[in-house]
């Protein structure tokens, strides 16, 4: 399980993910994977900009208006006979769903991929609980059955490459009498998992979902999918529980459709995932099938203190995983290295937030601020601004180094002084031209040992870009 | 938890402020259009279905073709909307009316609804249409009438959910699939490893069966 504390290690664990080869190899696959089909996608969709307009829309509305769109859906819920229970913290949350699950004599919890369940380490708790817990989602399977937290919000088990899933059906399969297949391609190991898992289905005494999104006026959570896990989890068994965090409402159905048409594109490149299914309470009492009890924790931890700061613009995330897919620093250090729930520029906009900056004071730093994620980011969320905030959040609070704070105040300092600073700075890039010989690189270089320990630093042309620009006037 | 309901929604006034009340800009659905039901075929096929355009009461006899032609067993779980659709008529295809189970290979299930934006069928769970028979078969075989293609998700919504919201309205856009092993895309996760649809037109009453 993932405690807080490793998102304060990112520099080490960071280190340590470059050196790993099998990460690096399932890392590699991203740019021809989901960068890829997520551009064909959008190339595909001629409105794609106003459909990311109208969702930014939606969501802008609603959050403005938090409140009344909560309580409307608790309204709305309760008539169509669900239960809706509001939780403040982790430990409240988890509690909810342990009671709803001990009342009932459940012993066995199927479990769609929620990522509030990851925020608040549900499953270590209710197996600590003595309720077992199956996850369904094949890439949740692959991690639980390896012991590991997810890496990524919607494929947790990117950094695994496929001899390492086969190692561990091996390990977990082969004593267990279920159909055994070749583990020669990933198609032998779907078909392998769903032999595994589809009696475990019908097994669960409870299903337990997210939610990518609620509607105030139907009282309803929405959960997208492509594998049908989810709604196998919350249609067989006979009580269904949602986690899901209070800025997960939207007001309509038709917001709904706004952030369906960007969701699917931005995350996997499909123009539609292929299941996108509204549960509005248990069963009708005339239904043949699905669950005898609808229950909806909403989860607020931490998000309504965000409401009103610089930062609240991550509340309109709808976790596609687009700035995660297309961050050149998750690229290269995959998401185990963010240490929490949230990896990726996401993470490193939202882990601040949640966990406190003094934990998580390194994330927003791990970016060079090359604005790639906000490009992709369907719901236009500014993370370079936001991590910007928490960099000045950093610095009030002196967090960060001394030699760090040195430097920014003669920085600062200079910057102010914009005479002496073009004087200076045209001063030092001579030197460093001069010094620089031949070769036009530096090995090593006074202060920038942090840059020169892995590459070379490339020489300054002679003159300031400032420089330049006058002569060119 | 009591209180924090109160504590959660306290906490979101004070931060929120009292913002003015705005119109809700939403989308009105699209007016069907010609060409829709072929748009709904042909992203549908590209989602990864099958597609297969019938007379209405031709359903049995296209069921029967479709796994007789895939080698699969002559014998599916109908969902009891589909109950009277003449399945006597194939004699050689073992049918069973109900809730599906592990022991179904293949079901056959109505579709309220086609939308010829994204290719999806829309389920609407009713008391005799369960939703476990869209996802519990290796092979499923939705039913779904012509005229009821609808424009966008906006319309599908809004003709799904009223005048009396079902449990379950699901979007079926494919057959199951992953791509949680090294980014590569496999079908059959945990639903349907194939999914085939009959999209049904109206039989002219007492007129000649047209030829498709």
């Amino acid at each position: 399980m993932m405690d807080g504390a490793a998102a304060a290690r990112f520099p080490e664990a960071s280190a340590r993910a470059l050196g790993d080869e099998n990460l690096q190899a399932a890392l590699r696959l991203l740019g021809e994977g989901f960068q890829a089909r997520r551009t064909d996608a959008v190339e595909r969709f001629a409105a794609f900009e106003d459909a990311r307009d109208a969702a930014v829309a939606a969501k802008t509305r609603t959050l403005r208006h938090l409140d009344r769109h909560l309580e409307t859906f608790e309204a709305r819920c309760r008539e169509h006979g669900g239960v809706v229970h509001w939780a403040e913290t982790p430990a409240d949350a988890r509690q909810i769903v342990l009671e709803l699950l001990t009342d009932r004599g459940v012993r066995v919890l199927s479990k769609g991929k929620t990522m509030v369940a990851e925020e608040i380490g549900l499953n270590g708790f209710l197996e600590a609980n003595g309720i077992e817990v199956i996850e369904t989602d094949l890439g949740e399977y692959i991690i639980q059955l390896a012991e590991e937290a997810p890496s990524h919000i919607i494929v947790p088990a990117i950094h695994k490459t496929m001899p390492q899933v086969a190692d561990l059906f091996r390990q977990h399969h082969d004593q267990t009498g279920a159909e055994l297949f070749p583990r020669r391609t990933p198609a032998d190991l779907v078909a392998e998992a769903r032999a595994v898992l589809r009696g475990r289905f019908l097994e669960a005494d409870a299903g337990l979902t997210g939610a990518n999104f609620l509607v105030a006026e139907t009282g309803s959570s929405v959960i997208v999918t492509n594998e049908g896990n989810g709604d196998l989890t919350q249609t067989l068994p006979q009580l269904h529980i949602v986690l899901a965090t209070i800025e997960k409402v939207v007001p309509t159905l038709a917001d709904g459709a706004a952030i369906l048409r960007v969701l699917a594109r931005s995350a996997t490149g499909q123009d539609m995932s292929a299941y996108t299914t509204v549960s509005t309470g248990p069963r009708r009492p005339s239904d043949v099938d699905g669950p005898a009890e609808y229950h909806v924790v909403l989860v607020d931890n931490g998000r309504s203190r965000l409401l009103g700061t610089p930062a609240e613009e991550v509340l309109r995330c709808i976790r596609c995983g687009a700035c995660m897919n297309h961050c050149p620093v998750y690229g290269a250090v995959g998401g185990h290295a963010y240490g929490w729930v949230y990896p990726g520029p996401i993470g490193a906009a939202l882990t601040p937030a949640l966990l406190g900056v003094e934990t998580a004071r390194h994330l927003p730093n791990a970016s060079s601020l090359c604005g790639r994620c906000e490009e992709v980011c369907p719901m236009r969320i500014p993370l370079p601004k936001i991590f910007r905030y928490w960099r000045e959040q950093e610095h009030a609070a002196r967090l960060n180094s001394g030699r760090m704070r040195l430097g920014l105040a003669i920085w600062g300092w200079l910057a102010a002084r914009p005479r002496l600073y073009r004087l200076a700075t045209g001063a030092a890039m001579r030197v460093l031209s001069r010094l620089a010989g031949r070769s036009r690189r530096f090995r090593s270089l006074f202060l920038a040992s942090g840059w020169t320990q892995s590459r070379d630093f490339p020489a300054p042309a002679g003159r300031t870009f400032l420089n330049s620009w006058k002569q060119r006037s | 938890m009591s209180g924090a309901r109160e504590r959660i929604l306290t906490r979101v006034r004070e931060r929120l402020g009292s913002a003015p009340e705005e119109p809700a800009p939403s989308r009105e659905p699209r007016e069907v259009r010609s060409g829709d039901v072929g748009e709904f075929c042909r992203r549908l096929q590209a989602a990864g279905a099958s597609v297969e355009r019938i007379a209405e009461d031709a359903v049995p006899q296209a069921v029967a073709r479709y796994l007789a032609e895939r080698n699969l067993a002559a014998r599916v779980k109908v969902s009891p909307a589909l109950a009277n659709l003449g399945w006597a008529e194939e004699p050689l295809l073992e049918t069973a009316v109900g809730v599906a189970d592990l022991a179904d290979s293949a079901a056959v299930m109505p579709a309220a609804l086609g939308v010829a934006e994204t290719g999806s069928l829309v389920h609407a769970s009713a008391e005799d249409n369960p939703t476990t028979n869209h996802f519990l078969p290796d092979h499923a075989i939705a039913v779904v009438a012509e005229e009821t293609v609808c424009a966008d998700l906006e319309a599908a919504f809004s003709a799904a959910s009223g005048p009396v919201m079902p449990r379950t309205i699901c979007l079926i856009t494919g057959p199951s699939r992953t791509g949680d092993i090294e980014q590569r895309i496999e079908l059959g996760a945990h639903g349907p490893r194939t999914l085939h649809v009959l999209v049904t037109a109206p039989v002219p009453e007492r007129g000649p069966t047209s030829a498709t």
